[in-house]
């Protein structure tokens, strides 16, 4: 006969799995996501390699001006371009942004837009070593040699589904390497004491 | 710093933030009155920013050191903040499972000590009985006075057996049946012949009966020894307490503490296979350090082995589950955790305002 401590783990388990199950299934979903009511793109390689290199504080930390929102939120828009400023689309996008009602909510909301993103890494295995290229290269690399395609196609797509093939290419090199999952592993650790 | 690369890709911040000051000068001069004023909305949050939020810190380790690792697989950098992102075990947790096992491994010599105080009660005829009050000082001090008394009172009727009571007559005729072959009786005798009491009694069946000084006697030893043992327990039950006290300000402990802890742990002893429970604690304790540190090399395959190993051990401890005592350490145990994670937690943000500035 179950405790009610077991029905109520078996049940939390349940509903952790479903909403690891939907985080994971939502990056194979095409479309878009908000961020405090402003529409942009799911977080791909591109906006990581373009805000890293630009040193965005939302990326590297520090104080985060006014300017630094305009720019991530510009970078992950859909209508974000690279045409010169008289044919750019940025002005327009800007100026409707300066005119939104609720400032406070776009810091609040790019930190879980980036959370979201990054919730669900492949765990890092041992006997790693240091090479001379960049993080999209070394992301890349695994997924070319194991499914094709081009490293242009590859960088706009959304990084959980990256994520999510390079823990496939690690199961397969390692069958034993640990599974993590964020929300039942929580759980697990709470009903553990 | 505005480059050609920059420059293409279109996104640079300076040339962000004019068009965005050109865009509030044109809302400000149609409404008539300033109704944004982003700066301030930026330091206000900022403040908020700082005292909540870990992504960008951990986000800057992703970026930056994972970057120069450039491992196919490593998509977090090392640290503590990304080895906790990487395996979504938190930090406190990981921190955690050692200060538990260093109170496990305390709480089990301190429960052996209670359990060996009780046998002795029991062995010196007068068990505590649960739930009954834990004496104090006050009542050891009352009961060695009792039995000083006693005693006193036994040697001097030793001494001299003519000097008190109406009885002194038997008390002079037991003494002189102590130092004679002859043993004298009690007032229920019933051959009536001095001597011949014991020996009814044995041919009875029954023990010989102990004269009145033999049953004071008997009565002051066990009344000592009961004193005895209730003292070593109010001992022992006073330096739980001082556990308890230790644990709660064991806030100062550092990682590196608890690392050089760890490695000055040695294996319990065994005994023909049996594993002893204080040893069980011991091992369970090694297990999780054990996989700490293959947790901290990188070896999260190894590290949960050990981790399962030792959730195993503990499982199999099963004195610990029971005892009142080890619950209530286990709750000072936890306000200790909370306040550790508060800490940890405080430690990580500043030192993400540390790295910006």
């Amino acid at each position: 006969m179950k405790t009610n401590r077991a029905r109520l783990k078996q049940w939390q388990l349940a509903r952790a799995a479903e909403v690891d199950e939907s985080f994971r299934e939502r990056a194979f979903l095409s479309g878009y996501e908000t961020i405090n009511g402003v529409l942009v793109l799911p977080f791909t390689l591109r906006h990581l390699t373009i805000l890293s290199h630009l040193q965005s504080p939302f990326i590297y930390g520090g104080v985060r001006k006014v300017e630094d929102v305009g720019q991530f939120l510009w970078v992950v828009s859909p209508n974000y371009d690279t045409l010169p400023p008289e044919t750019s689309k940025r002005a327009a996008f800007l100026a409707e942004l300066v005119d939104h009602s609720h400032w406070d909510g776009f810091y609040r909301g790019i930190e879980r837009y980036l959370q979201r993103t990054f919730r669900d890494p492949p765990p890092s295995v041992k006997n790693g070593r240091t090479i001379g290229v960049c993080y999209a290269a070394s992301v890349l690399h695994p997924i070319l040699k194991a499914y094709g395609g081009s490293d242009e196609q590859w960088m706009d797509k959304p990084i959980t589904r990256l994520f999510q093939y390079l823990k496939c290419l690690q199961a397969e090199v390692d069958p034993d390497i640990p599974q993590f999952n964020p929300m039942t592993d929580r759980v697990e650790t709470q009903f553990r004491d | 710093m505005a480059d050609s690369i920059t420059w293409l890709l279109n996104a640079d911040a300076s040339a962000v933030r004019a068009e965005m000051d050109a865009a509030v000068q044109k809302v400000n001069s149609a409404t008539g009155k300033i109704v944004h004023d982003l700066d301030g909305v930026t330091s206000t949050h900022n403040n908020l920013l700082r005292s909540d939020h870990r992504v960008a810190a951990s986000l800057r380790g992703l970026a930056s050191e994972a970057i120069t690792t450039g491992d196919a697989f490593s998509t977090v950098g090392k640290g503590l903040e990304s080895l906790a992102m990487a395996t979504n075990v938190s930090l406190p947790a990981l921190i955690g499972l050692e200060i538990v096992g260093t109170l496990i491994s305390k709480i089990a010599k301190a429960h052996e000590e209670a359990v060996k105080l009780n046998k002795e009660l029991d062995a010196a005829g007068k068990p505590r009985e649960p739930g009954s009050k834990i004496p104090v000082a006050e009542d050891v001090r009352q009961r060695r006075e009792v039995a000083e008394k006693a005693r006193k009172d036994i040697e001097e009727k030793k001494a001299n057996p003519w000097l008190t009571g109406t009885n002194w007559i038997w008390k002079a005729a037991a003494w002189i049946g102590e130092n004679s072959h002859y043993k004298l009786g009690g007032s229920n005798d019933p051959t009536g012949i001095p001597g011949m009491r014991d020996e009814f009694q044995r041919r009875q069946g029954k023990p010989p009966e102990l004269t009145d000084i033999q049953i004071e006697e008997r009565k002051t030893k066990a009344a000592e020894d009961a004193a005895s043992a209730i003292e070593k327990q109010a001992e022992a039950e006073k330096q739980l307490a001082e556990l308890a006290k230790g644990v709660k300000n064991d806030l100062q402990f550092s990682l590196a503490d608890i690392a050089k802890e760890g490695n000055k742990r040695k294996y319990g002893t065994f005994d023909s296979g049996r594993i002893y429970q204080g040893d069980l604690a011991q091992k369970a304790l090694d297990e999780q350090a054990l996989a700490r540190k293959e947790m901290m090399a990188n070896h999260p395959t190894e590290a949960m082995r050990h981790f399962n190993l030792a959730e195993q051990i503990k499982a199999n401890i099963p004195a610990l589950k029971d005892s009142e005592k080890v619950v209530l350490q286990l709750e000072s145990a936890n306000l200790t955790l909370k306040a550790i994670e508060s800490k940890v937690s405080f430690e990580r943000r500043f030192s993400g305002i540390q790295r910006v500035w």
